[in-house]
């Protein structure tokens, strides 16, 4: 039996390999590991908390399911994050029309002390941040400022809806998840340069779809950004 | 020009993908351009707000203790779908057809393809066969004196209607007026219309 202590500096490829012969610590490991970014980035390709709980359950069963018959190849982190992908696109199809829509996303994507923050550290062990505005200032939020953001936000959530469900997956691998074109690559099976042009049609659709709100004069001084344009 | 070249590197930027040199390029470029700097500054603004911050995620504890359950339970009986796991079969559309109807689901176009095509000939059968038996008709009646199938309007006998008698409304061929027909219920008004003018 391995001690827990030991597997938290395993490799993932061996980690799987234990769960495939029934470590229920490998699994513990493995799932405090990488339950966290999945739940974070379903929870975002699907807008509800509950809805991204039971999808991370599905996808770790079928981690489960399949660990026996895993075989070293490709990364295991991609693999995962396949699964979610997998999962949230089955979601976007049968479930919802507007997966970003629903009230809860909203209820429950309330900034966090009134500021623009980064969209959250990367995930242990991913290269890299998500890109997002660095809080420059700090000033107290002003309620216009928040119903402007809610504004930003929603139209933003509704330009991104318009985009394939592959270009919506690329960006928020990307832009949530922080990860490489490379490994957004491999994640959804796709040549690099398909992950970059992804990416780059999702950033152009929100630029030009949100250029009323964010061209308005004066929404850049409210808004954090990098200090330097001001 | 000169900022063409550099916008076309500001998504890239944002993406957190660009080379040593071309990274070094652009934020010289920035600190000259301010329209640059606005125009990186609204994509930071729009990428962000399409991932806005959310709430760290909740305790995924007790999850973890199901699937850790869960994964006892497969040890325990593998034919539960654990130990040697494979993904239950899931129900495919079309798997409860019969024989050939299962074709429909796993390769439709090809067998509504050819689905068409038997309908088509059916239907091409079907005219030719029935356009050729026309012909046939038509000709046999061309060919035959339309005397011989019909008997001559001279020997043609009067229709056995029921001869209603008196009232003089008798047509010459002893057949019933249409008044006798109308009367015949006995009926006042068409008795009078019946009759003549001069008497009403």
């Amino acid at each position: 039996m391995h001690q827990p202590e030991e597997l938290h500096g395993a490799t993932d490829d061996d980690l799987v390999q234990r769960i495939g012969e029934g470590c229920e610590d490998s699994f513990r490991v493995f799932f405090q590991r990488w339950a966290p970014p999945l739940e974070r980035f379903l929870r975002r390709a699907t807008g509800s908390r509950e809805t991204s709980e039971d999808l991370v359950q599905e996808a770790f069963i079928r981690i489960l399911r399949a660990a026996p018959r895993f075989e070293r190849r490709g990364s295991v982190g991609a693999w995962v994050y396949r699964i979610g992908a997998n999962l949230a696109r089955s979601y976007w199809r049968h479930e919802l029309a507007s997966p970003l829509r629903s009230p809860e996303f909203w209820n429950g994507a309330a900034p966090q002390g009134g500021r623009w923050t980064p969209t959250g550290p990367a995930p242990a062990g991913r290269p890299g941040g998500a890109p997002g505005p660095s809080p420059g200032d700090a000033q107290p939020p002003t309620l216009e400022s928040l119903q402007q953001r809610r504004a930003i936000e929603r139209a933003a959530a509704a330009s991104l809806d318009r985009c394939s469900a592959d270009q919506r997956l690329v960006f928020l691998l990307k832009a949530d998840q922080g990860l490489t074109y490379e490994e957004i690559a491999a994640v959804l099976k796709c040549p690099v340069g398909t992950a970059k042009s992804r990416f780059h049609f999702a950033v152009r659709r929100l630029r030009q779809d949100l250029a009323d709100l964010v061209d308005r004069p004066g929404t850049r001084g409210r808004e954090p950004h990098d200090g330097r344009a001001s | 020009m000169r900022c063409e070249r550099w916008r076309s590197l500001l998504i890239e930027r944002l993406a957190g993908e660009l080379s040593g040199g071309e990274a070094a390029g652009l934020e010289r470029h920035l600190e000259e351009c301010p329209a640059c700097a606005e125009e990186e500054a609204r994509l930071r603004l729009a990428v962000a707000a399409a991932a806005p911050p959310l709430p760290q995620t909740g305790d995924l504890g007790a999850m973890e203790s199901r699937l850790v359950g869960e994964m006892r339970r497969w040890k325990e009986a593998p034919e539960a779908g654990g130990a040697q796991p494979r993904e239950p079969a899931r129900a495919k559309r079309g798997d409860g057809a019969p024989g050939f109807l299962s074709l429909f689901f796993r390769a439709p176009i090809p067998s509504y393809a050819v689905l068409m095509l038997v309908i088509v000939a059916v239907a091409g059968g079907f005219w030719m066969g029935r356009a050729q038996r026309g012909e046939r008709t038509e000709g046999a009646a061309v060919t035959r004196p339309v005397r011989a199938s019909y008997p001559a309007a001279d020997t043609l006998e009067a229709p056995s209607r029921p001869r209603v008698s008196g009232g003089g409304g008798e047509t010459p061929h002893g057949a019933p007026s249409w008044a006798q027909f109308t009367s015949a219920p006995t009926d006042g008004i068409a008795q009078a219309a019946s009759q003549p003018a001069d008497t009403l």
